[in-house]
């Protein structure tokens, strides 16, 4: 009689642990299927971009009354000039582009490393979180702030040199906001790569005679250079893709390659995306998706060669990683497996 | 990571020795205003200085391509090729400002520039000054009589009636068309808020009058209309929708995002379209692709007309009157500095 009283305690026991366990996996695949609705938007903004890219370059535009246009690829990589008429050229904003990001770069990348230094291993208990804080308040600003800031505050200051400028308004105020505008990020990720840097590290220098700059500068940032460098990346990212205070600022100068002086106005490709999207039609609507297609391609050519280079740049490496798909292919089929086998157990049961 | 610093700090440092070779290189031509090629011994001879230096190279701003302030400008001085596009000849660097505000704060804030603006807005900013074209100065009433050439028209296009399923929408739709083309108090909005009208306020009718005779027991109270188009049109359009809402209770929206999508908003298939108008504007004419997409039930025409003003910087005392010649030529980069422009003029 106990036996069997023990005996069914167990079987409900087992029943429960099975149905718990089979929520669990549920839940598991739910979160699943929502994690890639999430991935796979990217996959559809691509898609629509690519879609609409490429129709300057097949489609017929009437211009004027009978005559009709397409965009010319070869002049879409060489003319110096943004044109809607076909013959419009992208090169320049590339280089432009890049150059601003260069620029902004240059200036950002020290502040950040430096701030994130001052912040981790120099700067008095009670500051830390103060100056942490504002950093994190700097990266919450709407784009159109910095703009506005930009306008008001950096074109004045660079109209002040010794030179004629466009009122300020000039390739170097764009590297200026987005040097602003990058800080915050390259800064915070910065910050926990330095408190990662291994504590004993720190001490064995130290203990070794080397003073507190010295270590800070070889051990504690080389130690972090991996994680500086992440951030860095995503100071490029926000770079590359900032559009509206860079188009606010900038200038807007759709002729020629006049940004090698950096107090000359020029134009990146998302100041030309966005600069007069509003009155487009036609071929200078859709061309702007072109333009879309091409600032994607950089960005991600951009990030793809800083991460190898930041991989090369980790020490320890991972070895015998499989691949993302498989990994998932793996997931599914353990999961799927065992809720197929938990129904079926219990529907021959019912069965009987 | 300290190549990085390195590298980093190398190239600050080459930026702001090129700055510092690049400004000790620009020395100004000297001048019969300015003998000693220089701003009476001050070195730092920037924008903000208030001597007005005829040597200076002209700063040329424009709007954007697509604006229809830009294309109106352009067409007027004789230089249609930039009117739309930036076709500017080599080396002519033109900054192109997205707004009304942005250029006039920019030529506002540049002692050497010359742009354009709306004359509708030209009073508004204390730091820029307006020049007469052709010796005529720009007012509402050089602009009716037709005397100040660069001027332009504000176009509506309305929706086909046919199009509609709600007979209440369509008619509310009519007599939006009718109150702000032809009612009294249609028309003193329009004025109010700076369109330059070319028909008669006072001899108007009023518009109780026309609801009684052309639309008999009207009753479109709670109706909404959605209008599109030129973001120009939005502080006449504004008047107006205020005082058609207190004559009649409908309301029109504005939704405007720029004179391309007048024609694509009134012709698009239905409310849930990426841009939907029962009523389009344009600070242009319409163009033949667009007059192509319409039909005769897609009534269009003009509401009122506003001007074009070129402007300089309110520091600039050596520039009054311009002509169209003059201003393309500086357009085209053939004129460069303020004096050659100052002796192009005379």
């Amino acid at each position: 009689m106990l036996e069997e009283l023990n005996k069914d305690n167990i079987v409900q026991e087992d029943k429960k642990f099975k149905r718990k366990e089979l929520t669990d996996r549920i839940v598991k695949l739910i979160f699943l299927f929502i994690a890639i609705i999430c991935a796979s938007f990217v996959i559809f903004i691509v898609i629509f971009i690519l879609e609409k890219g490429i129709e300057p370059f097949v489609k017929n535009y009437s211009l004027v009354e009978g005559e009709v246009v397409q965009q010319n690829i070869g002049l879409f990589f060489t003319n110096t000039r943004w044109l809607y008429d076909g013959n419009g050229g992208m090169g320049f904003l590339l280089l432009t582009t890049l150059y601003t990001t260069l620029l902004s770069l240059i200036i950002s990348i020290p502040v950040s490393i430096f701030t994130a230094l001052f912040i981790v291993r120099m700067a008095p208990k009670r500051a830390k979180p103060v100056i942490k804080t504002c950093v994190e308040l700097l990266s919450s600003i709407p784009s159109v702030i910095y703009g506005i800031f930009g306008m008001g505050v950096i074109c004045p200051i660079i109209q002040m040199a010794p030179v004629q400028t466009f009122a300020g308004n000039s390739i170097l105020s764009a590297s200026l906001v987005l040097a602003l505008m990058s800080i915050p990020t390259i800064t915070m990720v910065s910050i926990n790569a330095i408190e990662a840097v291994d504590k004993s590290m720190i001490n064995a220098s130290i203990a070794l005679g080397a003073s507190n700059a010295q270590t800070n500068l070889k051990i504690v940032l080389f130690s972090a250079k991996s994680g500086i460098f992440a951030g860095i990346i995503l100071g490029v990212g926000r770079a590359l893709g900032e559009a509206t205070a860079v188009q606010m600022v900038i200038g807007n100068n759709a002729n020629g390659l006049g940004f090698y002086n950096p107090l000359n106005p020029g134009m990146t490709l998302t100041s030309a995306m966005l600069s007069g999207i509003g009155e487009a039609s036609g071929i200078g609507y859709d061309v702007r998706f072109s333009l879309g297609i091409v600032l994607i391609l950089v960005i991600l050519m951009i990030t793809s060669i800083l991460n190898v280079v930041k991989n090369k740049m980790d020490v320890i490496k991972t070895k015998n990683s499989t691949s993302v798909i498989k990994k998932i292919g793996k997931f599914f089929s353990s999961d799927i497996a065992f809720i197929r086998t938990y129904f079926n157990d219990k529907f021959k049961k019912d069965s009987k | 990571m300290k190549k990085i610093l390195l590298l980093c700090s190398l190239a600050l440092t080459g930026i702001i020795g090129a700055t510092v070779v690049s400004c000790g290189g620009d020395t100004p031509n000297p001048t019969p205003d300015n003998p000693g090629g220089n701003n009476g011994g001050n070195n730092n001879n920037n924008n903000n200085d208030d001597t007005f230096d005829t040597s200076k190279n002209i700063s040329l701003y424009s709007r954007e391509s697509g604006s229809g302030t830009r294309e109106c400008f352009f067409e007027g001085i004789g230089y249609g090729d930039v009117k739309k596009d930036d076709k500017w000849n080599k080396g002519v660097t033109v900054s192109a400002q997205s707004s009304n505000g942005a250029i006039m704060s920019a030529v506002g804030s540049d002692q050497y520039a010359l742009g354009y603006c709306s004359l509708d807005s030209l009073d508004t900013v204390s730091t820029i000054k307006g020049l007469k074209f052709n010796g005529v100065e720009a007012s509402n009433e050089t602009v009716v009589d037709g005397t100040y050439g660069l001027q332009r028209n504000f176009n509506y296009v309305v929706r086909d009636s046919a199009l509609y399923t709600d007979a209440k929408k369509a008619k509310a739709k009519e007599a939006f068309e009718v109150f702000m083309t032809e009612s009294s108090e249609g028309l003193q909005a329009i004025a109010a808020q700076g369109g330059i009208l070319t028909k008669n306020v006072i001899t108007a009718k009023k518009w109780s009058e026309i609801a009684a005779e052309k639309f008999p027991g009207l009753d479109i109270d709670g109706v909404e209309l959605r209008a599109c188009g030129s973001t120009s049109v939005e502080k006449v359009l504004g008047g107006l929708a205020a005082s058609f809402e207190e004559l009649t209770g409908c309301k029109v929206s504005p939704n405007q995002s720029g004179s391309g999508d007048a024609v694509k908003g009134v012709t698009a298939s239905g409310e849930g379209a990426e841009i939907y108008g029962d009523i389009g504007f344009l600070s242009r004419e319409i163009n033949a692709e667009e007059k192509a997409s319409l039909n005769t039930n897609n009534t269009n025409g003009a509401i009122c007309k506003d001007a074009v003003v070129p402007i300089v910087n309110v520091k600039n005392t050596a520039v009054e009157n311009v002509t169209a010649d003059i201003l393309a030529k500086a357009y085209k980069g053939e004129v460069k500095t303020w004096s050659a422009f100052i002796e192009a003029i005379k």
